[in-house]
């Protein structure tokens, strides 16, 4: 009999430590994303003011240099869509936003600042595009900035808070 | 007949514009010359020297308020179909009003430009855009040949004079290409050429290649100012002959001097309806007087594009022009 209790005590404390884990994690996951969306931005960046490439070539560059799932997919997607269909850019760029960077940990207000970008890419000359590209780059990293100290702040906190849980519900079902 | 993808070509438009292009017959699609699109204005298409208005219905009218209105959303979608969403990439082109496809199609683009002293620096609100289809007559300077190459077999110098839509570009193209690939039967030696193309539309280079065959010893200076271009070509292409559109100014007629007093034969088209029209234009007297052509081939619509209405020996003419002046 105690050693069933014992097992089910166990099994109550890694499940609960490993769901803060999993918390915790999703707090760096969001850091490394937004890390590879302003990097992402640099390269477009580049792409459009010195090479001149068009936005389905640089997509698919930014794509090949990700270092996320989250950034590899929606630009190689974003390359792919505006390669193969007639949808204006802002309304594939919306879509994937949603359908793609929306599976991520992500915050609403990110998913925001990254949607705004397709609303005028690519519609203007290179000077007024790199200005727009700019903008969304410099409130990815104050987003960036925010998720860093969240980061330190709660990765901490909910790996402790997921094993006092598990503990406190063994002790309790004990 | 011309050679083109009218699929490739239709293929830049909206879904809805296309779709009632395509529903249109055959015999009309293989006619087409432009297509034109203004914003909230009946789409409108140039065949045979005439303009028609596309139905919703796909058929086509003479009646502007039976055409089918083009709206906001297909005239932004088709530039961004045209741009590749990129209309950055185009900047340099968008600045003298035009833009290039793949195919070597050019799109006229009209809206409202933005000046910084004086100078386009770019546009916004586009309003407007002309399809006009590239088309490639390969072989159509042929008839014209055995008069425009001396006993030498070498080309004379050449100016093609006409008005808009009369053939001009499409026969200084297969000039391009038969006097680079040479032509023994008629005693044309290969030339190196040298394709000045300012507005992309004798070669339509696209991504770097040119889009029509321009011949196999012809480089083109794609989208670069015609003075610039020559002098350029001189110096460092080594020419034999220079092919170049629409001379118009007086530094246009100065480097064409250039090049003929370099050694290199030249083939320019002008935009006038008449010889008479022509020596009216004061920046192209020089052109007439000069010797700088050999000869002037005019060119009409009189039985379809391209009809020769004559050709001119301009040495003469300029020998009697002198002794007019000198009052011989």
């Amino acid at each position: 009999m105690f050693s069933y209790k014992l097992v089910g005590a166990l099994f109550i404390v890694s499940s609960m430590f490993l769901l803060g884990q999993k918390v915790a994690a999703s707090f760096g996951v969001r850091v490394a994303i937004l890390r590879d969306l302003v990097f992402a931005l640099q390269i477009l960046e580049t792409e459009v003011s010195f090479a001149l490439s068009p936005l389905a070539t640089a997509a698919s560059r930014i794509a090949r240099g990700a270092r996320t799932p989250a950034t590899k997919t929606f630009f190689a997607q974003v390359a792919f869509e505006l390669a193969n269909t007639d949808q204006p850019l802002h309304q594939v760029w919306f879509q994937l936003t949603k359908a793609v960077l929306g599976f991520y940990p992500l915050t609403d207000g990110d998913l925001e600042v990254i949607g705004r970008l397709g609303l005028h890419l690519g519609l203007t000359n290179r000077q007024d595009q790199v200005v727009h590209i700019t903008r969304i780059r410099m409130a990815l990293e104050g987003a960036l900035q925010e998720a860093q100290e969240q980061s330190q702040k709660y990765q901490g906190l909910c790996q402790k808070v997921g094993l006092t849980l598990g503990l406190t519900f063994a002790l309790l079902c004990w | 007949m011309g050679t083109h993808n009218i699929d490739l070509f239709l293929a830049n438009l909206a879904p809805n514009l296309r779709g009632l292009l395509f529903a249109l017959s055959e015999n009309v699609l293989e006619s087409l010359e432009e297509i034109r699109l203004r914003k909230l204005r009946p789409l409108a298409i140039c065949r045979r020297g005439k303009t028609y208005f596309v139905t919703p219905n796909g058929e086509l009218s003479l009646e502007p308020t039976a055409g089918y209105l083009v709206s906001h959303g297909d005239l932004m979608v088709t530039v961004q179909l045209i741009s590749k969403s990129s209309l950055y990439v185009f900047e340099e082109e968008l600045k003298q009003g035009f833009l290039t496809l793949p195919g070597g199609y050019r799109v006229g683009v009209a809206g409202q430009f933005i000046l910084s002293n004086r100078r386009i620096i770019g546009i916004k609100e586009i309003s407007s855009l002309n399809f006009r289809l590239a088309r490639e007559i390969i072989g159509c300077a042929t008839p014209l040949l055995p008069r425009l190459v001396d006993t030498k077999g070498r080309p004379y110098s050449t100016l093609i004079v006409s008005p808009p839509q009369c053939g001009k570009t499409t026969l200084l193209r297969d000039l391009a290409r038969q006097l680079s690939y040479g032509s023994p039967s008629l005693g044309l030696v290969r030339s190196q050429v040298v394709v000045v193309d300012e507005r992309s539309e004798i070669a339509g280079v696209y991504d770097g290649v040119p889009q029509m065959d321009v011949g196999p010893c012809t480089d083109v200076l794609d989208a670069c100012p015609k003075p610039e271009g020559i002098l350029m070509a001189i110096r460092s292409l080594a020419p034999d002959v220079i092919v170049t559109d629409e001379v118009g100014t007086s530094e246009d007629v100065a480097a064409l001097q250039e090049a003929v007093n370099a050694g290199v034969r030249v083939f320019s088209s002008v935009h006038a309806g008449s010889w008479q029209e022509l020596e009216k234009r004061p920046s192209l007297q020089p052109l007439l007087t000069n010797e700088t052509f050999t000869q002037a081939v005019l060119l009409s619509r009189r039985r379809g594009p391209g009809t020769i209405e004559g050709i001119l020996r301009l040495t003469q003419l300029a020998m009697y022009n002198t002794e007019v002046a000198q009052g011989v």
